[in-house]
């Protein structure tokens, strides 16, 4: 037994589980019952922490609701506590799961055949209370019977949104449209590994929901599993136009769809076609304070709608996803983390997690890439720590994080990695630096402002192995699908966002074909705000397990 | 004869029978009666007669009573209602009962020297025969009777229906009543008739106390002139009858025989005979164990909190002390307790001496002695609270209990000492234990047990039996002593066995705090079950708790191992520290985390320091520090050429000038702050003028030119009034002016006035005019407005000589004194005038002339005299 100090009585053996009074679990993984225990308790827990030893999970109202609409019921978590805990649970912890697991349910959105969209209580109480309340009265119509209340039809996102945030989440029962169909099929060549299948059915089965996938875990193979089993006219959204262009490519190399039937909706082209691929960018744009593409492409009798990377869905294509209640909708993220802490709405709108799987474990099964994340300090010049010292309080950041050390440092790590033949990406945040970094080092620099063609023509060569280096602004953050690279060496970051940190490691976790580790490196500045930043978004990758091991530049370049 | 019975020959006089037998006792007799009555052997009595004093004391008899159950009162009460020396019989035939159990009764009674058989007598202890309202019976109608005069008896008589010869003695008529009520069926006749509020009455007071306190209408109740108002009264109408005797002038009691009238004779409604059994249910003891041993623990760490909590929050007590509904609010908040619990423990750990009031801050603190708990082990723990739980003359869960006002008491305010509590746990403990650990007890027939058990110990309190039991299970079930209806093995042994075997149990039973955690590269350490007090205290030093429970969580940051820094812990202590109780070893991200704050701590350091002394090399700054007179500065080096000190600057400056060092003094610019020798002036005020310290002088001078510009708004009327006031005068007045230099002549025009009246020397006989000479010389001192210099001293002689007056004006001009000289001017006049000098050159002397304002040139040769103004002089012009 790992940790110490053993209950009163002591003959049978202990569990790995202990649950705190705040609502956290500390699994400990080196039971020999860890792996069981963590089946059970996933599907009510979020993961909050996994370092190396003991892992936490948090009972959340949002997982326990997750649960619930997963057709879990409270005496199934506390069983699962009680079976697993080493000590006694918390009396007010059972409570507590059985009080918040209660709530779900007493309200239900269904389809009534005469008044269309209702609300109906089953706790009459229940009902008095929302309709009440000021963020709901509008939403909802005239009182039917004491039990039901007729909800206006364009409110259905929006109602569950306020329900969720008065604590009374709604069961949605009212169903989908099945929007226009239009057949589509994955080729026959085309397997999903069993974690992706396992995803699609929890989906399919749901019509609705997120489903959370570490990155390189083929996130998009389940959207387009997704899309088979729909078998309707799609939106897909996602963050730009090269990830637009990935899933394109994927769609036509994949499943039954031929270019025709695949329309790109974004800055550069404007087709509406069976499937139809748009930014986010383009969809939240603004004329006189309209959104005009939105409206286009609402109008459209989708069967499904996918959300790449939902945890930046930006608060525009959540309103339009109040909107469109009735269509099949499937979010696809590494991390429900959203830096503005939006979760709530995720759940309301798009849905309950409805599958999830750790990190690591897909890493174990070799799905993704085994990877080895290093923090690599720079000591500063007295010069650069004097201009730091001096620098403006909002300046600070970018002095620090763009310090001229961290140059030797990159360089040498570039070489190293480019002499043992691995394809290598320089990632960072500000363009200067990017560019003295690829002027120093002779590789082309991509940033915000290179042509999507040139993009594409870069992206390619790296692909192929025509180029070994790559220096990327944060654009690379997401959906781009570079296979082959695996060194990332992080110069500067986007303050303390962690779900940043973990995209970029996600370049990397691709399984490379001789099944060599991936190696991430994040460039630090010593005793500045570079690296308090940096720890801050390392805490998100640390607590999936990934383990930074700090290395001094000095010690490196020696 | 034996010597005893000399003894109790000699003292049968005094001794009433029960107390000359106990004095009478011979040592198996001693012995028994000490068993029974353990207060009379605590503290050992210093001889037989202390013994027996204390024996007959009511403060014992009263202890003893507490020790009886409800039947052996009930006996002992109708020993009392029947007398000293009635027979057995009539104690039985008062409680209506068979004979062998309050033979059995009487039996304890007789042991505790209580009462005494005599034969078929019994005698009774003095404070049995003197019980107050025995029953809730009131006197005996005769006592009550002999209360009222003749007429109020006869008035009496009327009432009830005897009939009198006339003639009788009070004494008789007393004795005619006294049987008359003594008869059970007038007196239910009497009161059957009664109306109806007096029968209500009649029969509330035959239930006891027998006492109406109602003085209205009850002076009058045995008047022939009561009116009928009075008469209709109940207690009026009672009393009229007998049924009732005016006591006390305010009151009236029912006589001991018809209260018992009305009770058909009988002095209880119900005789307690049969003791109550419990109601049980199958219990299940291996839960009780596991709930109670959940409650134990959790006691222990709450407790724990709320003593840690106090030491760094401490809550403030109310005014008359105690700590009110807010501050437990606060604390329970802050321990993640409920209100009711909270209070509750604080009520325990201040039992434990765990908590206290100081009353210096008036703060509720952790005492002195809570280190030692703290950093004791749990077992230990728990017995410190139990035995100071079973030992607190309180009743803990008295706090927060609404009082008569409606107001709940505060918790640790010090309820005055009560000896019932101590008593009533320890026999709660052995009833639960009596019960047997396989059964679930009713807590409500619990507590209808021990109302017959030791009905007066567990009355005996601020609430009712029932409410005491519920207070005293519940604490021992927060101490793990039992929990649903059962003790638990641990409360079992503390019965059976005492604390130290109780404390066994606990030991052997509480999760073995541990001295090791989990350390993880996120930076947390995590540790399931308790930590040793000495490891926890070091970690929640070096890492803030972020999870408590079963486990406790802490996380390391920046801030909280500086913290270790800041208690004086090197890196090497707390990598040692992390290492030797880590399991897992230390993740190489906390040992970074540890060498980075080690190599940032302390980078600036900040002390304490009053003043600081540069000096222009370290050599002076070491002889400095080296000197004498210096060492009570508290100078310290911290920079070769700084040195600071503990002493206030105006000391430092001091020492260092007496220790022969040249210190300048200097301001937060680094600029000289000069400090000139203080010129005193009489009348109080500061010199006009004059460089004194910086802010003086600018607040002087402030004030002075605010003094100019009024003297300047106000000339011209001034001047006005000065030429309206000098036109005015008669000439005489004007010719009594006389230049002490003869060379002015006394020109009155107006044109001219100030600059003849400006020569010093004027002098004058009348107080109008050397008012306003003294108002001249302010005018025109305002104008020039100069600062005035100070200098060397100046010399007191008269310069005749041109290289004499050279000389003088040289220094003059040097020093800024003014001068007064005499001069030919232009060949022609000879003038003297007040002068300031410019320069010399060229033996030309370039003057100012105060008067004027006017620049002139003099040559050397031109002046006949000079002299230097004195500064009394010079005074004026300034």
């Amino acid at each position: 037994m790992v940790l110490s100090g053993a209950p009163g009585g002591g003959e049978q053996v202990p569990g790995p589980l202990i649950v705190q009074s705040d609502q956290t679990l500390l699994l400990e993984v080196d039971h020999v019952a860890a792996e069981s225990c963590r089946a059970a308790i996933a599907a009510f827990a979020e993961l909050e922490r996994a370092p190396e030893h003991v892992h936490t999970y948090r009972i959340t109202p949002l997982g326990l609701w997750n649960a619930r609409a997963a057709g879990l019921g409270a005496r199934q978590v506390t069983d699962a506590l009680r079976q697993w805990s080493r000590y006694p649970v918390p009396e007010a912890v059972l409570v507590g799961i059985e009080e918040t697991i209660g709530r779900y349910g007493r309200l239900v959105l269904e389809t009534d055949p005469r008044h269309g969209l209702v609300l109906v209580a089953s706790d009459r109480a229940v009902l008095e209370e929302v309709v009440r309340a000021k963020t709901v009265a509008p939403l909802i119509g005239p009182r039917i019977d004491p039990d039901t209340v007729s909800v206006y039809r364009a409110e259905r996102g929006r109602l569950k949104q306020a329900l969720v945030a008065l604590g009374w989440p709604a069961e949605d029962r009212a169903g989908y449209v099945d929007g226009a169909a239009h057949p589509i099929a994955l080729r026959g060549d085309v397997e999903l590994r069993p974690y992706q299948r396992q995803a699609v059915t929890a989906f399919a089965a749901a019509g609705n929901g997120v489903v959370v996938l570490p990155c390189g875990a083929g996130k998009t193979l389940v959207g387009l599993g997704a899309m088979a089993e729909a078998g309707a006219r799609t939106l897909v959204l996602v963050t730009n136009t090269v990830a637009a262009r990935q899933w394109r490519s994927e769609l036509v190399a994949r499943t039954s769809l031929t270019e025709d039937e695949i329309g790109e909706y974004s800055g550069e082209t404007k087709k509406v076609r069976p499937v139809t691929i748009a930014t986010y960018q383009i969809v939240t744009s603004r004329r006189g304070g309209l959104y005009p593409h939105l409206e286009v492409l609402s109008a459209e009798d989708w069967g499904l709608v996918v959300y790449d990377e939902v945890h930046l869905l930006p608060a525009p294509v959540f309103r339009m996803t109040a909107d469109i209640q009735s269509r099949r909708r499937l979010g696809l993220t590494a991390t429900l983390v959203r830096e503005d802490g939006r979760e709530g709405d995720v759940f309301s709108l798009i849905g309950p997690k409805r599958y999830d799987a750790p990190w690591r474990d897909i890493e174990a099964q070799g799905w993704i890439a085994p990877a080895s994340c290093t923090e690599v300090r720079v000591t500063l010049t007295d010069e650069e720590r004097m201009t730091y010292a001096l620098a403006e309080p909002e300046e600070r950041y970018h002095v620090g994080a763009t310090a001229r050390s961290k140059l030797a440092v990159v360089a040498a790590l570039c070489r190293d990695a480019l002499a043992a033949g691995e394809p290598t990406l320089v990632i960072g945040q500000y363009i200067d630096q990017l560019e003295d970094i690829a002027l120093r080092l002779g590789a082309p620099v991509l940033t915000g402002k290179t042509p999507t063609r040139e993009r594409q023509r870069l992206y390619e060569a790296f692909r192929t192995g025509e180029l070994r280096l790559l220096v990327v602004s944060k654009v690379a953050n997401f959906s781009i699908d570079l296979p082959e690279a695996s060194v990332a060496i992080q110069v500067s970051g986007t303050f303390g966002s962690r779900q940043e940190e973990a995209q970029r490691l996600g370049r990397i976790l691709r399984p490379k074909a001789d099944g060599r580790q991936a190696q991430f490196y994040s460039v630090v500045a010593r005793d500045t705000n570079d690296q308090e930043f940096a720890q801050r978004r390392q805490r998100f990758l640390a607590e999936q397990g990934y383990a930074y091991r700090i290395v001094d530049a000095e010690s490196l370049l020696a | 004869m034996s010597p005893t019975a000399n003894r109790g020959a000699g003292r049968a006089g005094t001794l009433d029978p029960v107390t000359a037998a106990i004095d009478d006792l011979d040592e198996a007799g001693l012995r028994s009666l000490l068993a029974v009555r353990p207060d009379l052997a605590d503290p050992p009595p210093g001889s037989r007669s202390e013994l027996v004093v204390r024996a007959a004391s009511s403060a014992s008899v009263k202890v003893c009573i507490e020790t009886l159950d409800k039947f052996a009162i009930q006996v002992l009460t109708a020993c009392a209602v029947v007398g000293d020396g009635a027979p057995a019989d009539s104690v039985r035939a008062s409680l209506g009962v068979d004979g062998v159990d309050v033979e059995r009764a009487l039996d304890v009674l007789a042991a505790r020297y209580l009462v005494r058989r005599e034969g078929a007598a019994l005698r009774l202890h003095p404070v049995v025969r003197s019980m107050p309202s025995p029953a809730g019976l009131g006197l005996p109608a005769a006592a009550l009777l002999a209360e009222l005069t003749v007429e109020d008896l006869k008035a009496v008589c009327d009432g009830l229906g005897v009939t009198l010869r006339g003639g009788e003695r009070k004494a008789a008529i007393v004795e005619l009543l006294a049987g008359a009520l003594a008869d059970a069926e007038r007196v239910q006749s009497v009161c059957a008739k009664a109306p109806e509020g007096a029968r209500a009455l009649a029969a509330r007071l035959a239930g006891g106390p027998p006492v109406v306190y109602d003085g209205y209408g009850l002076a009058s109740a045995y008047s022939r002139y009561a009116t009928a108002r009075e008469l209709a009264l109940p207690h009026v109408w009672l009393a009229r009858r007998g049924i009732v005797v005016r006591h006390e002038w305010s009151g009236a009691m029912m006589p001991r025989e018809v209260a018992l009238a009305l009770r058909d004779g009988r002095l209880f409604a119900s005789v307690a005979g049969e003791r109550p059994v419990l109601t049980t249910a199958p219990g299940d003891p291996a839960r009780v164990d596991d709930l109670a041993q959940r409650a134990l623990l959790a006691t222990i760490s709450a407790v724990e909190r709320l003593v840690e909590h106090l030491g760094t929050h401490p809550a403030t007590l109310l005014k008359a002390g105690g700590l009110g509904v807010r501050e437990l609010r606060k604390l329970a908040a802050a321990t993640e307790m409920s209100e009711r619990d909270a209070t509750l423990l604080v009520e325990l750990a201040a039992a434990a001496d765990l908590v206290a009031s100081d009353w210096s801050t008036h703060r509720a603190l952790p005492s002195a002695s809570s280190d030692d708990w703290l950093m004791a082990d749990a077992a230990a723990r728990w017995g410190h609270l139990v035995a100071s739980w079973l030992a607190t003359p309180t009743f803990p869960s008295l706090a927060g209990i609404d009082d008569d006002n409606g107001k709940p008491y505060p918790a640790l305010s010090q309820w005055a000492p009560h000896r019932a509590p101590v008593r009533q746990r320890r026999l709660l403990l052995e009833r639960m234990h009596d019960a047997g650990r396989e059964v679930e007890v009713d807590l409500d027939s619990l507590a209808r047990q021990l109302d017959w058990d030791a009905p007066v110990l567990f009355a005996d309190g601020p609430a009712t039996v029932r409410t005491h039991t519920a207070w005293i299970w519940r604490e021992a079930q927060m101490l793990g002593l039992g929990t649903a209806g059962a003790l638990s093995s641990t409360g079992a042994a503390l019965v059976t066995a005492g604390l130290g075997a109780a404390m066994e149990v606990v030991e052997r039973s509480a999760p073995r705090a541990s001295s090791t955690f989990v350390l993880q590269a996120d930076l947390t350490a995590v540790t399931a079950g308790p930590l040793e007090a000495p490891v926890r205290r070091e970690l929640d030093l070096l890492a803030d708790v972020e999870s408590t429970g079963a486990a406790t969580v802490h996380r390391f940051s920046e801030a909280s191992v500086r913290r270790g820094f800041d208690a004086g812990r090197s890196a090497d202590d707390i990598l040692e520290f992390l290492s030797s109780h880590g399991e897992k070893g230390v993740p190489q991200a906390l040992s970074y985390l540890v060498g980075d704050v080690a190599r940032r701590f302390g980078q600036l350091r900040a002390g304490d320091a009053t003043c600081y002394v540069r000096v222009e090399d370290p050599a002076t700054a070491a002889e400095v520090l080296r000197a004498k007179r210096t060492a009570r500065l508290g100078l310290r080096q911290i920079a070769p050429t700084v040195l600071v000190a503990s002493s206030s600057v105006a000391a430092v400056l001091e020492a260092l000038r007496a220790a022969g060092f040249h210190p300048a003094h200097e301001d937060v610019d680094g600029a000289l702050v000069t400090n000139e020798p203080t010129r005193h002036r009489a009348g109080g005020g500061a010199p006009r003028s004059g460089s004194g310290s910086g802010s003086t002088r600018a607040g002087a001078l402030g004030d002075r030119s605010a003094r100019l510009l009024r003297h300047d708004d106000d000339r011209e009327s001034q001047i006005a009034e000065l030429a309206r006031r000098l036109a005015s005068m008669p000439r005489g007045g004007t010719s009594a002016l006389t230049a002490g230099g003869g060379t002015f002549a006394a020109k009155t025009t107006n044109g001219n006035l100030l600059r003849l009246l400006s020569g010093s020397e004027v002098r004058t006989e009348d107080s109008g005019a050397r008012d306003l000479l003294a108002t001249i010389a302010d005018l025109v001192g305002g104008r020039n407005g100069l600062v005035r210099p100070t200098g060397p001293e100046r010399p007191r002689a008269i310069a005749r000589e041109p290289a004499e007056v050279a000389r003088l004006l040289d220094d003059a001009c040097e020093n800024d004194w003014l001068v007064r000289l005499s001069f030919t001017s232009r060949g022609t006049t000879a003038l003297e005038a007040t002068c300031d000098v410019l320069d010399i050159a060229d033996d030309t002397a370039y003057l100012v002339e105060m008067s004027t304002g006017d620049e002139i040139e003099v040559p050397l040769v031109a002046i006949a005299w000079s002299r230097a103004l004195t500064e009394a002089e010079e005074e004026q012009w300034y």
